[in-house]
This record gives structure tokens, sequence and C-alpha cells, in this order.
């Protein structure tokens, strides 16, 4: 099925359009807009789609999704965690982060929960490194994480329906 | 011109040359995956690195770097000069570089061979590449070290159709984006990208597309290792059995220049390749011109007919001669072929002379798809050729030919090749009562001839082609005759024995020689270009 | 030298710090009324070169000379690109700016734009900071409100329009090139150098690319004067001028970014301003500025005798050299950006590396052979280090790659890749050793103090 933006939506990616000299620089940021209205990942539908508003090939957008990482080529879940490993937070105990969350939600990482609503990734320095361990939920961050605090937070992830 | 000195010899550059260019100009192969002559430069493979001398004035630009050593156990600081690669580095008169004489190029250079094998399958067995691949040859030539790195590679997609003609294997790609460069480029279709990044890479093929566009063979050959192949040449032959020759391609009237890769011992022609000519096709063929080939051993007129039985040629020419001395020139006439040389044709004007048939045309394959790339919509080689021969006489058109026959107004006609260039005209072909047909393919003249000679193909003796930019071109004979065929101008000449008229054509020669200066002048053979 | 400033910290502990009115009542936009009012594009060239301004994103380059490099008269449109790709590991300094004092980089833009003929500016966020997107976006809607930006900045018939752009997840948007194309809607892949952005940047312009903390800065420099500014730091002479964003993560008691004088010394980093490592344990080592820069050893002697210039420090521990762009390199290290992270003796320096490592593998944009293939084979190595199935062999290995990574890529992003496996193979060759012949026994097996 073909995909579509929401008028409102449609308004957003002429106003992102409007920032550029070409079209071709809309491209993230339209991705990222169609993302969002597409339960979180890119769809062979939505590069046809993003390609066709922008007039770019659709190798050239599936090169650009491909390339950067928070494009998802398959749907996760309803909610996305990122746990920071790199090495400030690793010196401040991300691993210990990470395996409890594995723990907690019974998934590995990259996996998502049976009930589909949360998925597990590690990131790359997420520039929070003075207020280590950290993860990214959805569009949060939190940091200087403890057990507790990470139990508060994915419980209210796993409550959330 | 200004030069510069490349090791120890000194080299001639045009302004605005990088180092790689006037080198390849000189014929010196700075080693090099990534860049191609035709193509923008990426510098990503690394291979062709060189080191600079110092500019005038100033001490060399050399980085800190440390080695270890295994007697001491001790870091020793040392520098290395940084090196350059040579396709993205401007020349400058005078300038030094070092490419075989440096140990730095070389220790880079082999950790570059290393590194592109480290998640190589090493497939070279099964591989279509192999004997013409890269990879081999630098590997070779750049230590020939055994692989170092034990673990298993990193796994890729394997055998993936990209479409109609090309087959793509990503654990053999090195990722030097030719094929991308050269659709996006060349042929203004960017149907191909990269996907992924850091050792994931691979090439992508456009979500909802094939690669189909005119060109795509040209992506396999562009691909400097066994990334790419191509569907037509997969598994059917090795390279290093098959001979070159420089040849022609007759698909259309652009007259790319080309090599016919053949296998000697059965005879049969395997694949075009383009032959570098600045002037015709610079750097590629196209698909319809790279798959021509195989017209050589298809749809062939291998043996003589007459009477609709088959003979023997010298039986065939006697028939022919037969309907041929009846000839009265008020209804008769002789078709010339835009498909054959410029030997076959000229042949067959100065018989047509001798019998004093004045009544001329031209026929050929019917007109194609055009673009402004290299495809002509002209789909033979040679009509510009054949209309240079007939001089002030131009030849008549198919259209009018079959608009007289179809009058009933010809009973003995002599016609080279058997395309009917308007094929819905074709059957006024059988109105003509005597049709002597000398013909490389089956088609209506072949139909409808009371005679057939058999011709031998432009793969099977030499011939020159006169492209639609009015460059004549020679074509070399790869593979012999097929079947009873003959070279078409020598069955002319033994027609025109049998009628009583001596043209004095024995080789090919004889009838090259014969052909005016002004049609043979442009016909030097271009030389091979160096390939990239 | 320690000398706390606040010129960009101001805000940082107001909770309304990011608004306009904060700013304001701080003497926040003053600097680019003055500019714009008064001042050439020369002179405002020239006071920025006056101040020395190093690079504030890594690579230590003059701010005022990045400038001046901006052709004088051209038909192409200028523009400005503000890096704010932060993400070298342990780098955290700009989030902090952007967060919580977003108008001094809008105002530095505002000066920026005009200091090399743009008329409008790109500020590129990597997607994930969300809170500095918002941010920085509301700053410029109080900025063009007030008449800030748009056609007429404070009266100045002189257009300046300031845009937030984002990424996608890639650490090498980071480089300046990867930037560009990136904003172009690109895949983040390296260009190749020349032609260089001044010359050929964004959309085939001219383009200056300028980290967040230089640009935010700028706006003090004006505040007090190009040479007074410079003065500030105890580097003066060395051409590093001002204050900066000191940061300090890992094995510390008190974590964080500190704005103090150039010429900081990482002792003072790691133990007045950092507290002290955790449990007061050894310090193991430190990576002065982001994980592209060579980690130190405590033990460290500066030795330096053939420049004068290190006269003073010559004999003493590197942990007491002067923090800056070129006290660093004469010792062979670099000062990156200026946020350290410190490993306590509770830290496995291995599997530091091999953090690092996999960090670099999984960031490789993947052009260049050499990093593209290198950095995997290393991240390889150390699997089978860490997993006791190592060889000594393999471990020169490693240090051959690393060499043949350096230098002969596109980017500066192999050499930042090869740095941490140089510099922790040779100095940390004993642990290595200890992991492939006795399995790691006496190492600590962790990261975590």
């Amino acid at each position: 099925m073909a995909f579509a933006l929401s008028a409102e939506h449609e308004k957003e990616l002429e106003r992102i359009l409007s920032r550029y000299p070409n079209k071709m620089a809309a491209c993230i940021p339209v991705l990222h807009l169609c993302q969002d209205a597409n339960e979180h990942w890119v769809s062979d539908e939505v590069i046809a789609f993003v390609a066709e508003r922008l007039g770019l090939s659709t190798a050239h957008v599936a090169g650009v999704v491909t390339f950067y990482h928070l494009f998802n080529r398959e749907k996760p879940g309803k909610h996305q965690v990122w746990v920071c490993r790199t090495l400030s937070c690793a010196l401040r105990g991300s691993e210990s982060i990470l395996r409890h969350c594995e723990k907690r939600l019974g998934v590995h990482v990259g996996g998502t929960t049976p009930d589909g609503k949360v998925t597990l990734r590690t990131s790359e320095c997420l520039a929070s490194c003075g207020s280590a361990p950290m993860m990214q939920v959805d569009k949060t961050y939190h940091e200087n994480l403890t057990i507790e605090e990470v139990d508060r937070v994915l419980d209210d992830l796993l409550k959330d329906s | 011109m200004p030069t510069f000195k490349l090791d120890d010899r000194d080299i001639e550059f045009q302004p605005g040359d990088t180092i790689i260019q006037a080198a390849h100009r000189a014929g010196v192969d700075i080693p090099h995956y990534c860049w191609h002559p035709g193509l923008s430069v990426a510098a990503n493979c690394r291979m062709c690195l060189v080191e600079l001398g110092p500019p005038p004035g100033r001490g060399p630009l050399l980085l800190d770097v440390l080695r270890y050593d295994a007697k001491t156990g001790e870091y020793v600081k040392t520098k290395k000069p940084k090196l350059v690669p040579a396709c993205q580095q401007p020349l400058t008169e005078g300038m030094e570089v070092k490419s075989q004489t440096s140990e730095h190029v070389a220790e880079a250079r082999a950790a570059v061979q290393e590194l592109l094998l480290l998640n190589h399958p090493v497939d070279c067995p099964i591989c279509d590449q192999a004997g013409e691949c890269r990879l081999q040859d630098y590997w070779l030539s750049h230590g020939a070290n055994k692989k170092r790195m034990r673990d298993e590679i990193v796994h890729k997609p394997k055998a993936v159709s990209f479409g109609p003609t090309i087959v793509y294997d990503a654990e053999r790609c090195i990722v030097c984006t030719r094929c991308v460069r050269f659709c996006d480029e060349v042929v203004g279709d960017h149907v191909l990208d990269k996907r992924e990044r850091g050792n994931l890479s691979e090439i992508v093929l456009a979500p909802g597309r094939q690669l189909d566009h005119a060109y795509t063979l040209m992506t396999e050959y562009v691909c400097p290792v066994g990334a790419l192949t191509a569907k037509d040449f997969r598994f059917k032959a090795r390279v290093w059995f098959l001979r070159s020759v420089r040849s022609v391609c007759v698909g259309c009237a652009t007259g790319c220049n080309s090599y016919t890769d053949f296998d000697p011992r059965n005879q049969t022609v395997y694949r075009y390749r383009p032959r570098d000519n600045e002037r015709v096709n610079k750097f590629w063929m196209c698909d319809e011109g790279m798959l021509d080939y195989r017209r050589i051993h298809t749809g062939r007129v291998l043996a003589a007919q007459a009477g609709g039985k088959q003979v023997a040629v010298d039986a065939g020419l006697d028939a022919a001669a037969d309907a041929c001395r009846k000839i009265d020139p008020n209804t008769s006439a002789v078709v010339l072929s835009a498909q054959h040389s410029n030997e076959d044709n000229f042949a067959l004007l100065q018989l047509a002379q001798r019998l004093g048939v004045t009544r001329l045309f031209l026929s050929g394959r019917p007109e194609g798809e055009g673009d402004d790339i290299l495809r002509s919509e002209d789909k033979n080689p040679n009509r510009t050729g054949v209309i240079g021969l007939c001089g002030l006489q131009t030849p008549g058109s198919f259209k009018d030919f079959a608009a007289l026959a179809e009058q009933g107004n010809l009973r003995t006609v002599l016609a080279l090749g058997s395309d009917a260039e308007l094929p819905d005209r074709a059957s006024a072909l059988s109105k003509i009562e005597s049709l002597v047909t000398i013909a490389t393919h089956q088609g209506p003249f072949v139909k409808a001839a009371r005679v057939v000679l058999p011709a031998s193909s432009w793969a099977e003796c030499d011939g020159t082609f006169v492209n639609r930019d009015g460059i004549a071109q020679l074509s070399e004979r790869a593979v012999r005759p097929q079947g009873q065929s003959q070279p078409a101008w020598k069955l002319v000449a033994g027609l025109a024995s049998r009628l009583g008229h001596d043209l004095g054509y024995k080789r090919v020669a004889d009838v090259q020689a014969a052909l005016a200066p002004q049609e043979r002048s442009g016909a030097a053979v271009q030389e091979a270009g160096a390939t990239a | 030298m320690l000398k706390r400033t606040n010129y960009l910290s101001h805000s940082y502990d107001k909770p309304d710090g990011h608004t306009l009115a904060a700013y304001e009542q701080a003497g926040g936009y003053r600097s680019a009324r003055k500019v714009l009012s008064t001042l050439s594009r020369e002179q405002v060239v020239d006071e920025v070169k006056k101040a020395h301004i190093r690079g504030r994103g890594g690579a230590g380059f003059d701010c005022g000379m990045k400038w001046s490099f901006m052709p004088k008269e051209s038909k192409k449109p200028h523009y400005l690109v503000v890096n704010a790709d932060e993400g070298e590991p342990g780098t955290f300094k700009d989030r902090t700016i952007m967060e919580r004092n977003p108008h001094a980089l809008i105002e530095g833009c505002i000066i920026g734009c005009y200091g090399v003929g743009a008329h409008a500016a790109y500020i590129y966020v990597r997607d994930e900071l969300h809170l500095s997107k918002a941010r920085l976006w509301a700053a410029i809607e109080e900025a063009r409100a007030k008449g800030y930006l748009g056609k007429n900045p404070f009266g100045k018939n002189y257009e300046v329009e300031v845009y937030v752009h984002t990424g996608a997840g890639a650490y090498i948007c980071g480089e300046e090139t990867a930037l560009l194309n990136s904003l172009e809607g690109r895949r983040g892949e390296p260009r190749l150098k020349p032609p260089f952005p001044a010359q050929v940047g964004a959309f085939g312009c001219p383009t200056t690319v300028n980290n967040v903390e230089t640009i935010a800065i700028v706006p003090s420099i004006f505040q007090v004067g190009g040479d007074e500014f410079s003065k500030l730091s105890a580097l003066h002479e060395w051409n590093d001028g001002g204050v900066r964003l000191f940061g300090v993560s890992g094995h510390v008691k008190k974590p964080g970014i500190y704005e103090c004088a150039v010429g900081l010394t990482l002792r003072e980093l790691i133990y007045d301003l950092g507290g002290g490592i955790i449990d007061d344990r050894p310090l193991l080592g430190v990576i002065p500025g982001g994980s592209s820069c060579p980690v130190h050893l405590p033990d460290e002697i500066v030795d330096v005798p053939n420049d004068p210039r290190f006269a003073p420090y010559n004999g003493k521990s590197v942990l007491d050299l002067p923090m800056g762009v070129d006290t660093l390199r004469g010792v062979g290290g670099m000062l990156g950006t200026c946020c350290a992270i410190v490993m306590s003796d509770a830290a496995d320096p291995v599997l530091a590396l091999h953090n690092l490592m996999r960090f670099y593998r999984h960031e490789s944009c993947g052009q260049c052979t050499p990093c593209r293939e290198g950095c995997g084979w290393i991240e390889r190595i150390l699997d089978k280090v860490i997993e006791g199935r190592g060889s000594i062999e393999e471990l020169n290995e490693l240090h051959e790659i690393a060499s043949n990574i350096t230098g002969n890529t596109i980017c500066a992003f192999g050499d930042g890749a090869a740095q941490p496996a140089l510099s922790f193979v040779r100095k940390y060759r004993k642990q290595l050793e200890d992991y492939i012949l006795r399995g790691g026994q006496s190492q600590t097996r962790t990261l975590e103090a």
C-alpha cells in the first residue's frame, strides 16, 4: 500500500523544504518525518514516497536510509531503548545496565518484547559522558542511571498501553 | 609540454592532469581499482598511493610513526612520508613522483591489497573474473602474501540478480563504486547506490527497480573484480582460453570499437568487450552491441541452396551464374547491404558494373532505438560506407526497390544480405523471378531466393566499416568461416569469373587495394588503446 | 593554571538560562548588535584572528584564519555551517551549550554569518539530541521575533537566517565534509579535498564549518576584545587563546563540564575539577580529548628538547603540561575536544581498547579500504585477545594494520581510529600480552570502577 502523510505532516514537509536551496537536502529530515509517521520504520513504500516527493532515485534514498543507523528498515517496538555502551559509559557501568535491561525485558540486544512494546538496543556515544551511565528512551535521555532508575523507566514503558 | 618524473622516467602531461591520467596516457600503469579514465575520481581504493618529492624549497611532509622492534620489545620512533592518491593529485611542472621505487608506497599498497582480500571469499575457481581480475594481478605483484586473517569472513549476499543481464556478489565486491558512477555519469540513471557502511557496505539496486537501462553490461565491464558478472557470460568460458581480435561492433551505425573474444579450439565467439577509442565510443558499448556477438552463431546461412535444395557452394555459384547470364539491365537490379563491409559491397559493385546493371538499391536492418550516448537508430554499421562507394549514383531505398518488385518489373536481382529494411514490404520479394542472395543470415531475401550463397559473417573475415561520422574502421577476423560460408567478396569474385569477368580478388588485401584510396584512408586500424 | 570562567556557562545553573530574557539580562546580543552596526566584515575577521580561537571541535585550526579563507567576492551564496554532531566518545560539551545557552550559539551564528559573508547558517545537530534541537529552534524563534534574525537584524540591512538540520545517527558526520554531504541529503561520506569547503562547500558554495563551541564563544570575543580574550589563556603565546569548556568523565568523582581559561593541566582537570579518582585509586591512563586522541599514562614525562617553548615543562609529568593544541601535539598527543576520559586502575585497558575499536568499526563510513577493512580486522583481533584466543603475532599485526591506516585515508577518521589502537598497544602492551599468554589472569577484566 502506498505511503502518504497526513495534511499536518504535509505542511511540515513544506516547511522543511523551505529551509534549503534544493530538495535533496530535505532528504534526512523528511525521512525522519515519515519514519515517525510510519510506526518508527522506513518501509520500501516510504522510500518510494520520499524519492518521489524529493525528485530522487530510490537508490539514493535507500543508500541514505541504510547509512544512518537511526532509520529502521524493520518495524521496531512501540518504544525504543538505546543503552550507550561506549567507553565513558562503560567505565561507569553501562554493561550492568544493559544486562539488567535484557533480564528485565526478557530480550537480547536488538530484540523486541513479545508484546511489541519495547525494542532494546545499544548505542554508540550519545554525548552524555559526564552523566554516565545513560540510556535514551524514544526522544528522552535518562542519565546517571542506577538499576532502580532503570526499573522505574522500563516499568513505565511496559505499563504503557 | 610540461613534464614530471615518475620513478626515473620523464613523462609529459597536459595542464590539469592528475598523476594517474598522465601516466595512463604514457602507457604506465599505476595500480588502481576505483579510478577509471572515463569516470569521476572517487579515491576510495587507496591502491594508487604514491610518494611525492618535497615541493621546491620545502621539506617533505612526514608523519610520526612507531615501529615495533621485536628483538628489544620496544617501539621505535620513525617517520613515514604522507602518501597521496595518484588519481587525485594534480601535476605540476617538475613534480617528482615515486610509484615503483618507494618502499613506503610498496608497503601501503601491499596493505591495501591484503585488506581488500581480507573478507573476500577467494573463490577464483568458480569466479568468471578469474584471469582478468585486478585482485589476482595485484596480489601477485604486491607481495603475494598468504592470508593472515584466518577467521570467518564477513558474509554478504551472493548471486543477487540485479536485472536481466547482471548478477551481483557482495562478498567479492570492493565497493570501488565504479558501477555506481558509470550509471550516474554516463547513463544518467541513478539506479545503483551504496548501502550500509563500514565493512558491511555493498552495492544496492534501487528498490522497485531493475538494472535495466541500455548499458547494464558496462557495469560488469568496469567492475575491476568479480562482483558483477554478466548472466550472458557466466560459467561459459575461462578467459585464459580466449583469444581476442580488434573488431568493430556491427550492431548499429556508431561503429563502437570492440574486442571479439573467442575460443580458437571450438571456433566460438563468447563475447565482445569495448576497445577504447576517444573519437568513437570512448570506453563504452551498449548492451545491444555487447550481445550482438550472438548473431555470429545464430540464424546463419551455412550452405548454398539452389532450386530449393542444399547444394555445394560451387554448384550454387554455377546456378547463380546461370541466373545472371540472362541479365537484362532493364529488368534487373543489384541490392547492396549496409550490414556488409566495404570490401563485400565494393566487389558486388564491380560485378554490377561488368554486367551493366545500373539499378542499385541499399537495404539493411530496420531502424531501432537510439540515444544520445552511443546507440544509433540506424542499426547498420556501414550505410555511410556503401553510399560512399556508390559515388554520385546514390542507391535507391528498400522502399523503392519493393515498389518496383511489387509491380513485377524485376526479373533478375543480385542481392547482398538478407535484410528487408521494411519487413512489412518483404512480400514483394516473391514477385522477383530470379533472385540470387549472398547472405550471412536467414531472412526475407534468403527465403525468396532461387539461389542462396552462404557468406561469412563480420567475425569470419576482415572488413572495413564506415560509421555514421564517416570514420572508416577495420574489423579483424576472429574465427574461421562457419559452415560452407565464404567471404561475400570471394563469392562475388567466383560468380564473376563464371560470367567471364576476372575481378582479380584472391585475398581480401586485393579488394582493399582496389578500393579507392579515399575510402581506405581513414581505415587504418585503430590501434588498441590501453584499457583501463 | 586553573582559572574558572563563565563566558559560556554563566547560564548553566539557571533554570531559565536558555531563554532570550535571561540571555539578554546577562548582556546577550550586545556583541552582535555592535558588530553589525559598527564593524566591517574584515574587521570582524581580524578581531577573531586576534582572539586565537583554536577550533573546539578537535582539529584545533584557528577560527579567524578559517574565516579569512572565505572568498571576498563571489557570485554564489556563502554558508556558515555549525557542526553540532557531537559524538566523539568522551565529549559532551556542545550539548550543554545548546541545551543551556542556545542564544550564545545563535548570536555567534549572526556574527559568524557576517564574518564569512553568509546569509544563512545551518546548525547540524545529531538527531539524538532532541532537547538541543528544541532549545535551538525555540531560541531561533525568540531571536526572530525580536528582529535579531531575518531581513534586518539590529536594523542592519544584512539578512541572517539560522536553521537547525538533523542527522540520523552516524559519527562520521562530525567530519566537516561528511557533514556537508549529510546536510545536502546524501550519505555521510567524507569528500575529497581539495576543493576545501571555503571554495566548494554546502550546495557547491563557499562554506565555513565551525564547531558549536567555537561559534558560541565568538560573542564573548567582541565583549572583551580579541586580544584581551586571547590573553585570558595561559597559552596566549602559543596562539591558543581564550577560554573553553573542559569535560571530564569516567572514573572521577565529579564528572562534568567546566569552563576554564585555556592552559588547564590534566592534573587540575582530573583532581581539582573532577574531584579526583573514584575510591582514590591510582590513575591508569587518561585520554585528553575524545577517544581519537592517544592515551597518556601518569608516568609519562615531557621530553621535547628541540623546542624552547617546552623548556618549562621538560622533565615534568604530562599531567602537568598545560592543555593546548600545540603543547599536546608536541608530546605526541592530541588535545582534541578537551573532554578527558579518565581510567583508574580498576579499568582493564584491554577491554577499553576493545570498546573503542568496536566503536570505530561500527562508525567507519566504508569508503577507503584501509579504514573500512582495517578497523574490522583490529576489532576481530581484539575479540580473540579477550576470548583468550589471541596471539603475539596478531598483536604485532594489529599495530601494523593501524600504522597502515594512518595517513592513508580520505579523511581524518582513519587516523582517529588508528591513534587509540597504536597508543594502547604501545602503552598497554604488557596487559595485552598477559591476555594472550596467561588469559588475562592479572587483569581486572572489567571497566567499571
